[in-house]
């Protein structure tokens, strides 16, 4: 009997085993940009857990408002105390002011950005970052409510972060430049060589396809060129920092350090074609998927 | 016998999954905030190579592919690829489960290390297949090293809370 018990589970063993395994290559071995479309299951568990991480960021920024200006103040001698509170207090209420100005400063910049777009610009709060080693997404809190679509470019102050890959009700995930499936076609400003922009690692990108007889140069600046109907045209991507000519090969290796600073992006801009938040119904079936 | 144990089954994956949605929502959002926006601990290996270590089920395929789907909704890293090295892992684990010794905290670490580079390798192998960029595949090999490290040390007291949450016995593959 034991036997027999044994036999059935090393077939169901390995009935599952295969079966899990062909359900992997297929979607493995499937050509093409990774799928854009969210499954039912992943929009509600995004839209779900999307609030908890905007809300582990508002810990965050409490708690280390917290340590900066109560902590550091618990070994000043209790005859000071009252007096401490109050330096404390406007310490806390300065730093409030100074956090409020900033903030003022960087969203009227952000409006202020690409005053020729026709363009309606949603302004959208980073919340997350994707946790896959080779991905780099962020996550922020603006989604189909706020009427986002797949495709949308998405840019900060300094220039081009990226384009929205997926989008749940309320969230959505931005693919950045840095990451090695977004591929930007871009323009030296200096030559206007074209070359298409792909993320490469630690932070930065390369242009590939830019002819070695093309003379660039370093710091040489990088813009979108407009085509392929994602990015509008003029938007800066970032500066060259390395160019390596080898003596074979018809073109050269271009690395360019974005212009945004990943590593602080708080808050970022999604344009949408005007039109196309005008006349939804129509733009869907003019545009269909943007390649 | 199966059937017996399925409640218990179900039970212990859906804690498994809630768990690791915890720690997925830290990976994506505490750690970045803290200023290390390039390090993301792969806590979907770590979930994997305990249940490839320490359960023994007919169903383990389908537990890899449940923990990717999960890992899913915070990236959109492919789950096919996770679930495949995940797999190849499960098959080598299940030559070696004899020699694998589990009893010590620091042969766990070092078992959790050596299999999650092994992980890293082969996606940097996959890497390299898909762009044919040899130095991208090397430097994602290079940066995935301090990771690895994280979560061999976190392995031990992460092991023993599934272990519980699993209801097992310290060191035991035990079957569901």
């Amino acid at each position: 009997m034991l036997a027999n018990f044994l036999e059935r589970e090393n077939r169901l063993k390995v009935i599952v085993f295969v079966l899990v395994s062909s359900i992997s290559l297929f979607d493995a071995m499937k050509k093409g940009p990774p799928k854009q479309t969210s499954s039912l299951f992943e929009r509600t568990m995004i839209d779900l857990l999307g609030p908890l991480q905007n809300s582990i960021f508002e810990i965050k920024y409490g708690l280390s408002n917290f340590v900066h200006h109560y902590l550091n103040l618990v070994e000043v001698k209790k005859d000071n105390g009252m007096l401490a509170r109050e330096i404390s207090r406007l310490k806390n209420q300065i730093f409030q002011f100074e956090e409020l100005r900033k903030e003022n400063r960087r969203l009227k910049e952000l409006f202020g950005l690409g005053k020729g777009l026709e363009h309606e610009k949603i302004l959208a709060q980073v919340i997350g970052w994707d946790t896959g080693r080779n991905v780099k997404l962020i996550r922020v809190n603006r989604g189909k409510d706020s009427g986002i679509e797949n495709d949308l470019p998405v840019v900060a102050v300094d220039g081009l972060v990226g384009r929205v890959h997926r989008v749940s009700d309320s969230f959505s995930d931005i693919m950045t430049v840095l990451d090695q499936r977004n591929r930007v076609d871009g323009i030296i400003t200096k030559t206007r060589s074209h070359g298409i922009i792909e993320g490469h690692y630690e932070g930065k990108c390369i242009m590939k396809y830019v002819t070695r007889s093309k003379q660039v140069v370093l710091d040489d600046e990088i813009i979108t060129s407009g085509l392929g109907r994602i990015y509008p045209k003029g938007l800066q991507i970032g500066k060259i920092s390395k160019i390596e000519r080898e003596s074979y090969g018809i073109t050269q290796f271009i690395e360019l350090t974005p212009s945004v600073d990943f590593g602080k992006l708080e808050e970022v801009i999604i344009l949408k074609p005007k039109e196309r938040s005008h006349r939804p119904a129509q733009r869907k079936h003019a545009t269909g998927a943007v390649p | 016998m199966i059937h017996s144990r399925l409640p218990h089954t179900l039970t212990a994956l859906l804690l498994t999954l809630l768990l690791l949605m915890a720690l997925e929502v830290i990976s994506a959002t505490f750690i970045p905030a803290i200023g290390l926006e390039y390090f993301f601990p792969p806590f979907n290996i770590l979930f994997i190579l305990f249940l490839v270590f320490r359960i023994k089920s007919p169903f383990l395929p389908l537990f890899i592919l449940i923990v990717q789907l999960t890992h899913g909704i915070f990236s959109i890293e492919s789950w096919s690829q996770g679930t495949l090295i995940g797999l190849l892992i499960y098959l080598g684990i299940s030559y070696l489960k004899n020699i694998i010794d589990f009893s010590t905290t620091v042969s766990t670490m070092m078992i959790t290390l050596l299999t999650a580079l092994t992980w890293h390798f082969i996606t940097s192998l996959f890497l390299y297949m898909n762009r044919g960029d040899f130095s991208f595949a090397l430097n994602f090999l290079w940066e995935s090293i301090p990771e690895c490290l994280f979560i061999s040390i976190l392995s031990p007291a992460l092991f023993n809370l599934l272990g519980r949450i699993w209801k097992m016995g310290s060191g035991n593959r035990v079957g569901v």
